[in-house]
């Protein structure tokens, strides 16, 4: 089993577009992993039948039970995170603040601090219209530990991918950014696909990436996209693949038939323009046999 | 009175930060403005101000971390069993702890009968300030590999107050969990970009769910408009939310994004953020009569 992890570093550059067209290329052997699990679009692109849904729990979440509370105010002295203030004269967690450390707990002498099992969301497992199985996940708006999410959707995946047979490939879509959901994104990657946008903000963000990813001693290689609207950017965007050894299997031209494509609900392969078709078709080859030799 | 105006949207890449930058340099003709980059994994904003002069220097953000005294542990887990974050672990009879993944919430080292933990600094990341005539620029990094994004979001926002600015900015991270919320929390209003696609409604509407559960009033920017077919608008009335402004899609504004450039004279921009500045007066204080 191969496992294909694709991120960026910056939002909004392709992750979830070249995912989708991997899957899409590879069918049956692929098992697809949506980690962006904050904004998970890839059930979108692929065009997800859901089979099965469980609830994902996210461990315990805190409250003051008001009737005990005898108002001493320790909790609030000890939390770190200045999540327990006063409202309306009466101690109150406020749960988007809360890093659930239970501190407030340890301390309280009228045992008023509450904990109580909280559904963080939905993990599911999906159907899609090319044939590969999709893993995905929901996440109430506002929930804490998108990163232990990330996780448990990729080992789910890897679960299923090793009980198909034929499967060969998993896939990773993963969230933007360098932080905790990122790193539980690409923990297990073979290979890594960086996007690069190939402007200035999308080449910043993506050697944040490639520095990330050198600590973690991944193999990478580069997609470049967008490319043609400022050309020393292109020349930077591959200046910064050359720097970090990352071949450049793809540079995608920035093209409104690319989003068109997308926004008909197709995968780029599927495309009925030949020219996307092709540059998709070359482009998933290109990684596969960047992927040969893991 | 001081505005707070937290510019978010769910999908990344929709235009947050060209829409920060734009507005911040907008208000800055007028008046002190502060701009906040909380995407602290991938902060932008600043390669749209390269003028900006560095005040140096940055200032560390730091976590509170346990480290232990060998000589007085008595093995005795009890730090390890209360550990919400995988930090202290004990495994026969030793507690190793890993300060990556510590949040600093102090637990272990109140616990601890020995006395064998003490807590010392480690740096999660940095804030970092840049100044232009009436435009403070602070701006986060998140340490390469470190996982505590909310603890420099959190500096970030302490650090940027200015009560002598009209307006403060926060470019936020992209997404619906901890970061967002954190970036978005305490705003006088929100300001969610989104574009005509069906990737970034189906994101914006998370991103609505989560800045309305805090009570913060919103408004949508259409980014993009005419690049695809879906359309925010029905959206934004199931959730009762204001279109304040659009702005088309263009190649000449594409193009200077791609090369971090400022837009101010493009006429579509002004448009965009003229109709934005008369939302955001609504939020000012009435003079009394």
């Amino acid at each position: 089993m191969i496992t294909i992890t694709i991120a960026s570093g910056k939002g909004g550059a392709g992750k979830t577009s070249i995912t989708a067209a991997l899957a899409a290329w590879l069918k049956t052997t692929a098992v697809a992993a949506d980690c962006d699990v904050d904004a998970a679009n890839t059930a979108i692109a692929l065009g997800a039948t859901i089979r099965t849904t469980d609830d994902y729990w996210s461990g315990d979440g805190y409250s003051i039970d008001p009737a005990r509370c005898a108002d001493c105010g320790r909790c609030a002295e000890v939390c770190r995170f200045g999540a327990i203030q006063r409202l309306t004269g009466q101690l109150h967690i406020d749960e988007a603040l809360c890093e659930r450390c239970a501190a407030c707990q340890d301390v309280c002498p009228a045992g008023a601090v509450v904990a109580a099992p909280k559904r963080g969301g939905s993990l599911s497992v999906s159907a899609t219209d090319c044939g590969s199985i999709l893993v995905h996940a929901k996440l109430i708006p506002g929930e804490d530990t998108s990163g232990k999410l990330v996780r448990a959707v990729r080992l789910r995946a890897e679960a299923v991918a090793t009980a198909l047979p034929g499967a060969r490939y998993i896939l990773v879509d993963a969230p933007p950014g360098i932080g905790c959901p990122v790193i539980a994104a690409l923990s297990g990657a073979d290979l890594a696909v960086v996007v690069v946008e190939a402007g200035q903000s999308g080449i910043r963000d993506a050697r944040r990436l490639y520095e990330l990813l050198a600590g973690m001693k991944r193999r990478t290689v580069c997609v470049v996209n967008k490319a043609g609207l400022a050309p020393q950017m292109d020349r930077l965007a591959r200046d910064l693949a050359a720097e970090f050894g990352s071949p450049v299997v793809a540079s995608l031209p920035f093209d409104k038939r690319f989003r068109r494509a997308t926004e008909g609900g197709k995968a780029w392969v599927d495309s009925r323009d030949p020219e996307i078709r092709a540059s998709a078709m070359e482009l998933c080859a290109g990684l596969l046999e960047a992927a040969k030799d893991c | 009175m001081s505005l707070t105006l937290a510019v978010a949207s769910g999908k990344g890449g929709t235009g947050k930060t060209t829409l920060a930058v734009h507005l911040a340099a907008w208000y800055a003709r007028s008046g002190p403005t502060l701009l906040a980059d909380l995407d602290v994994d991938a902060p932008d904003a600043g390669g749209y101000f390269p003028a900006a002069r560095p005040v140096a220097p940055d200032q560390p953000v730091e976590i509170a971390v346990p480290e232990q005294d060998q000589a007085r542990c008595t093995a005795c887990g009890a730090c390890a069993s209360l550990c919400r974050f995988g930090a202290l672990v004990y495994i026969k009879g030793m507690v190793t702890i890993n300060p990556v993944t510590c949040k600093g919430c102090g637990r272990c080292v109140r616990a601890c009968p020995a006395g064998a933990l003490v807590e010392s600094p480690v740096r999660a990341g940095r804030v970092s300030l840049a100044l232009l005539p009436n435009l403070a620029l602070y701006q986060g990094l998140l340490t390469v590999g470190d996982i505590r994004s909310t603890a420099v979001i959190e500096a970030v926002k302490q650090r940027a107050v200015d009560p002598a600015a009209a307006l403060t900015i926060r470019d936020c991270p992209p997404g619906a969990t901890c970061p967002t919320v954190r970036a978005v929390h305490g705003a006088s209003a929100c300001l969610l970009v989104a574009e005509p696609t069906a990737f970034s409604l189906h994101d914006l509407e998370n991103a609505l769910r989560l800045v309305q559960a805090l009570g913060i009033p919103v408004g949508l920017v259409i980014n993009k408009a005419g690049a695809g077919q879906a359309d925010p608008r029905r959206l934004a009335a199931r959730y009762a939310v204001p279109v304040v402004a659009k702005l088309a899609w263009s190649h000449s504004l594409a193009e200077a994004g791609a090369r971090g450039q400022l837009c101010l004279e493009d006429p579509a921009m002004r448009r965009c953020l003229g109709d934005i500045e008369l939302w955001l007066d609504g939020f000012k204080p009435k003079d009394a009569p």
